[in-house]
């Protein structure tokens, strides 16, 4: 059996998207074998002459996924990326956790494919050699990559982690406030073969809208004013890396404009400068916000959006985190007596069942700040309920004022909550307020209507005759 | 000013539903030479997704649906045909959503195939 070391196995049952993908690999220098139906690739795979597999999921005679593990068993270094035409998080996390090296989302670009293709032969060349060192933020009590928590939620979020990392594949992060969107980035990085070069954070909403594109993509010295020097850009700082754009939906439709270009061309422009330059960068990008909201409200690119909504990961708030609380507060009560000098150790029971029963509006970052609060101003080894801060206790007094889910199904929200949350809306026509609410409310079951219908308690054909109504008054 | 052949594109897009620029692209990728043969291959691939969908649709079978639509809306999106990959995609999840075929309107299958229709349209002026 012999491997030529650039030939890859094509499996695509349409004939005109294979003729179009076979161009694109033998204009990259691959040497590509054709197989239009899953009866055809296994006689083809057998024959040990493909180090890297395209294959699409969907074939007339067989289940991608099958024939993906199947390929896996007989010749586990072949680097299999798959190809699909529905980008659902739960197909892409079935691949990459049934083996496949990365996967690509129909329309992909050229630039895309040929990248994965030699993302893929530079990983079989190096299957002998280590894999990339553990995260550093991994402490032995620091859990999974920085997150602390073994709730059955998070567990998940674990596992889509640690399947997707490796893809190159934009990952949008939703989730509100102190949730861990920026922790969940850092963890894709660490788990990827990019782990090495560099993660380039940036909060979008942090920057002024006027400087925020020089930020992005750099300027050249004197190209406006103020432009003392040349500046690189985090785009480019983050070359061969990550970067991460936190309160992706904070940035102006001028500039989504040109970060959807960037995202289709993979060059960048600095301002002032007379020709782009092309960068390797994997983008994710996290908002506290929900972005389907934002694209129906006009203020977010439709198609910006399906662009980046690759591999959508919804991090739980504390409060669908059951156990977890009390598990982040040791370990933050640990680390923060460690650094003011004290000796508190533990929670005691009953501080422990405040914090358990507690939802915790602000997420792990209240929490935090709650335990940090504790340390500076006690002593002793146990925190006990009378240490615990006035506003934490006011806020257990009254209910906490949560913020508006679709998950928590309103139910276990008070009257009086509830009646705050909707006070600013007073005015808004019921049929937009409805609407909002159901299509928040698909968006938040991943697109799934009939999960979303059970949710707000009503039958799935009333949601999609709703649908198609505003559909037709769009 | 547009160039006569960018005129023609966006009369494309804006009454066939197809990006000509996308689709010339990829006469660029493929070569002038094979150009005819990969018009030809995409009118019968998306010829071959239109039997089926009718087909499914005849029959109200949701499972039949999904491999026409997912295919379509994959070759759809490739070729710049904005419309037909939605509404492809749109068909794909309703026939993911419900097993019973209940998810599925007539209303979206008629357009469906309508648009079919028109990008079949275009690309046969472009061979010709």
């Amino acid at each position: 059996m012999s491997q030529s070391a650039t030939s890859v196995l094509l499996v695509e049952d349409t004939p005109s998207l294979a003729m179009i993908y076979q161009s694109v690999l033998r204009r990259a220098g691959h040497d590509v074998t054709v197989a239009l139906t899953g009866g055809a690739a296994q006689t083809m795979f057998a024959s040990g002459r493909h180090p890297v597999v395209l294959l699409d999921l969907m074939l007339p005679d067989a289940d991608g996924l099958d024939l993906l593990r199947d390929m896996n068993a007989a010749m586990p270094a072949t680097k299999v990326i798959v190809i699909t035409a529905n980008g659902s998080v739960d197909r892409a996390v079935q691949a990459m956790r049934a083996g496949a090296f990365d996967f690509l989302v129909k329309p992909f670009d050229e630039r895309r494919l040929v990248s994965a293709l030699e993302n893929a032969f530079a990983a079989r060349r190096a299957a002998d050699q280590p894999a990339p060192k553990p995260n550093a933020h991994a402490g032995a009590s620091a859990g999974f990559h920085g997150f602390v928590g073994s709730s059955a939620p998070m567990r998940e979020i674990y596992g889509a982690i640690g399947a997707i990392a490796r893809s190159t594949a934009t990952v949008f992060i939703t989730g509100e406030s102190g949730t861990g969107k920026e922790i969940c980035a850092q963890a894709i990085h660490a788990l990827s073969h990019r782990a090495d070069k560099p993660f380039v954070p940036l909060n979008c909403a942090a920057i002024p809208h006027d400087l925020l594109e020089s930020e992005v993509f750099g300027h050249l010295k004197g190209s406006f004013t103020g432009a003392i020097a040349d500046q690189k850009g985090a785009a480019a700082t983050a070359d061969g890396g990550t970067l991460f754009m936190d309160e992706i939906c904070e940035i102006s439709l001028d500039l989504q404009a040109k970060l959807l270009r960037f995202l289709q061309t993979s060059t960048i422009q600095p301002v002032g400068a007379p020709k782009p330059r092309k960068v390797d960068v994997r983008i994710l990008c996290a908002t506290n916000r929900d972005p389907a909201t934002e694209v129906r409200a006009g203020r977010f690119r439709e198609d910006l959006f399906y662009r980046l909504h690759v591999v959508p990961i919804r991090m739980p708030p504390l409060r669908m985190r059951e156990g977890d609380a009390v598990e982040i507060a040791e370990s933050l009560l640990r680390a923060a007596a460690r650094e003011e000098g004290k000796s508190f150790s533990h929670l005691s029971p009953a501080t422990a069942e405040i914090f358990r029963a507690h939802p915790w509006p602000g997420n792990v970052r209240q929490l935090q700040n709650v335990v940090r609060n504790v340390v500076v101003l006690h002593d002793g080894t146990e925190v006990t309920p009378r240490m615990l801060p006035a506003d934490l206790t006011a806020e257990i007094a009254r209910g906490p004022i949560m913020p508006a889910r679709a998950d928590h199904g309103g139910a276990g929200m008070s009257r009086t909550a509830l009646r705050a949350l909707l006070e600013p809306l007073v005015g808004v026509p019921l049929a937009e307020l409805e609407r909002e609410l159901i299509e928040a409310c698909i968006a938040r079951c991943g697109g799934s209507i009939p999960r979303a219908s059970r949710m707000l308690e009503v039958s799935p054909s009333t949601l999609y005759r709703k649908r198609s109504a505003w559909d037709a008054q769009d | 000013m547009i160039a006569a052949r960018d005129a023609d594109a966006v009369r494309a897009v804006a009454h066939d539903g197809i990006d000509l620029g996308v689709l010339r692209a990829l006469g660029a990728t493929v070569g002038a030479a094979h150009m005819d043969e990969l018009l030809a291959k995409l009118i019968d691939d998306i010829g071959r997704g239109r039997a089926a969908i009718t087909a499914a649709a005849a029959a109200r079978d949701a499972a039949a649906m999904r491999a026409p639509t997912h295919g379509l809306a994959g070759l759809a999106g490739v070729i710049g045909a904005r419309r037909l990959h939605a509404l492809a995609r749109h068909v794909f999840a309703a026939a993911n959503d419900d097993a019973s075929y209940g998810a599925i309107r007539a209303e979206d299958t008629a357009r469906l195939t309508e648009e079919i229709d028109a990008v079949l349209a275009v690309l046969a002026r472009e061979r010709a």
